[in-house]
């Protein structure tokens, strides 16, 4: 008996080849699991600016353009207005969410005013500013910024302390505003748009902007109109006259 | 073939393919620490929390990279036990569940870590703690061995 035993241990002993496939395969499919994500084909959200070159543009006008503002309001709207925001900034959804919906529903909606978005995340501050500004291009692709702008802004105090990048989150807060998740998912979870808020980036620190937001109304940079409407309708009513179709100053940042 | 030659124990099989998953997991961490990746995949995960938290070094040394020689030992020593000559050896038996159980005892501490003090969860280091935990499970099947060869054999 014994004898018996101690052969079928010896058949087991010799036959190691069956484990050591096991072994290799294992081996072999996270060496491949790790190269493939090293090298990024699973997507890895950007969550830091690119670095522009000086050189890359040569004039303003190509930085502006390069920059993909995002508009809202009619082209041919006498106020053109601007707007470096960052999705992180308290101070931003205090004009995201107070003074905004009011410049929409009585200067934007009936043509009198244009304004365009800009990302100026405060990278230094604001830890998820830069994948938030992201996830905002991400949302423009689908056409649907500003309804995702305005839910970031409304629900910032549940994303911005997060520990962790918030993606679940701002994938939450797009399909709440109709966005596909899946196609948001996969833009947010790529390096896509770096670039392009980097450039938005480098335009706000060409303009001098210190701080977020940051207004400007045909050209000139306003002060503290972003905090309260009632400043901010004053300004425009000036600019405009007491006659609706007033010519506009000059344009030379749009 | 010599007919004495014991059969190669199942438990330490599983431990080689489990510290060999564990040292997968290590090396993704490490190669991350050392900048090779600039984002983990992690989901919601809190691994940039964790990495970045001043408990990812442990004596000067990144966690990952204990983790990779951890692992590394544990999968030459399962490794070897599995050899005819060596399956019978008390010495590496008792290597072995040691070496588990520092690494148990190692990833229950940093679970901690990451549960009452950062109070971030990085869904990789909790992997390699159920690995970890794994490998322990497995590895107390060296006990009886080491028991029962202190009397001795009828």
């Amino acid at each position: 008996m014994p004898s018996r035993n101690r052969k079928a241990a010896a058949a087991r002993g010799s036959n190691l080849k069956p484990f050591y496939w096991i072994l290799a395969g294992v081996g072999l499919l996270g060496v491949l699991g790790i190269a493939w994500v090293t090298l990024g084909g699973s997507g890895q959200a950007a969550q830091q600016p690119v670095v522009i070159s000086d050189t890359a543009f040569a004039n303003a006008q190509e930085l502006v353009k390069a920059a993909q503002g995002i508009k809202i309001g009619s082209d041919n709207a006498p106020i053109k207005m601007l707007v470096f925001s960052d999705f992180q900034c308290p101070a931003c959804a205090v004009y995201g969410t107070q003074v905004e919906p009011n410049l929409k529903k009585e200067w934007i909606e009936p043509g009198k005013v244009q304004l365009t978005y800009y990302d100026f995340p405060l990278t230094q501050m604001h830890r998820w500013a830069f994948l938030a500004a992201r996830a905002g291009r991400c949302a423009n692709e689908q056409s649907k910024f500003w309804q995702f702008h305005d839910i970031m802004l409304s629900r910032q105090r549940s994303w911005s302390f997060a520990t962790t990048a918030p993606i679940k989150d701002f994938e939450g807060y797009a399909t709440e505003v109709g966005i596909d998740a899946r196609a948001f998912r996969s833009c947010v979870n790529s390096d896509k748009y770096a670039d392009v808020v980097s450039i938005n980036q480098k335009l706000g620190n060409q303009l001098r902007i210190n701080g977020t937001p940051a207004l400007f109304m045909n050209g000139r940079l306003l002060g503290r109109e972003w905090s309260d409407y009632g400043l901010l309708k004053a300004r425009i009513e000036q600019e405009i006259g007491p006659s609706t179709p007033a010519a506009p100053a000059t344009t030379n940042t749009q | 073939m010599n007919e004495e030659t014991p059969a190669p124990p199942l438990y330490r099989m599983a431990v080689a393919v489990l510290a060999l998953v564990g040292l997968l997991i290590s090396t993704y961490l490490l190669l991350y620490k050392l900048n090779v990746m600039t984002t983990l995949l992690c989901g919601t995960g809190g691994c940039e929390t964790v990495q970045a938290s001043p408990w990812a070094d442990f004596i000067g040394v990144p966690v990952p990279a204990w983790g990779v020689a951890g692992y590394l030992l544990i999968l030459g020593l399962a490794l070897a036990g599995l050899q005819p000559r060596l399956v019978d050896n008390r010495v590496l038996a008792r290597m072995l569940l040691a070496t588990a159980t520092f690494a148990f005892a190692f990833s229950a501490y940093l679970t901690w870590v990451e549960a009452f003090l950062l109070k971030a969860w990085c869904r990789w280091c909790v992997a390699s703690a159920i690995v970890a935990t794994l490998i322990f499970i497995a590895a107390l099947f060296e006990l009886p061995a080491l028991l029962r060869s202190r009397k001795p054999e009828g």
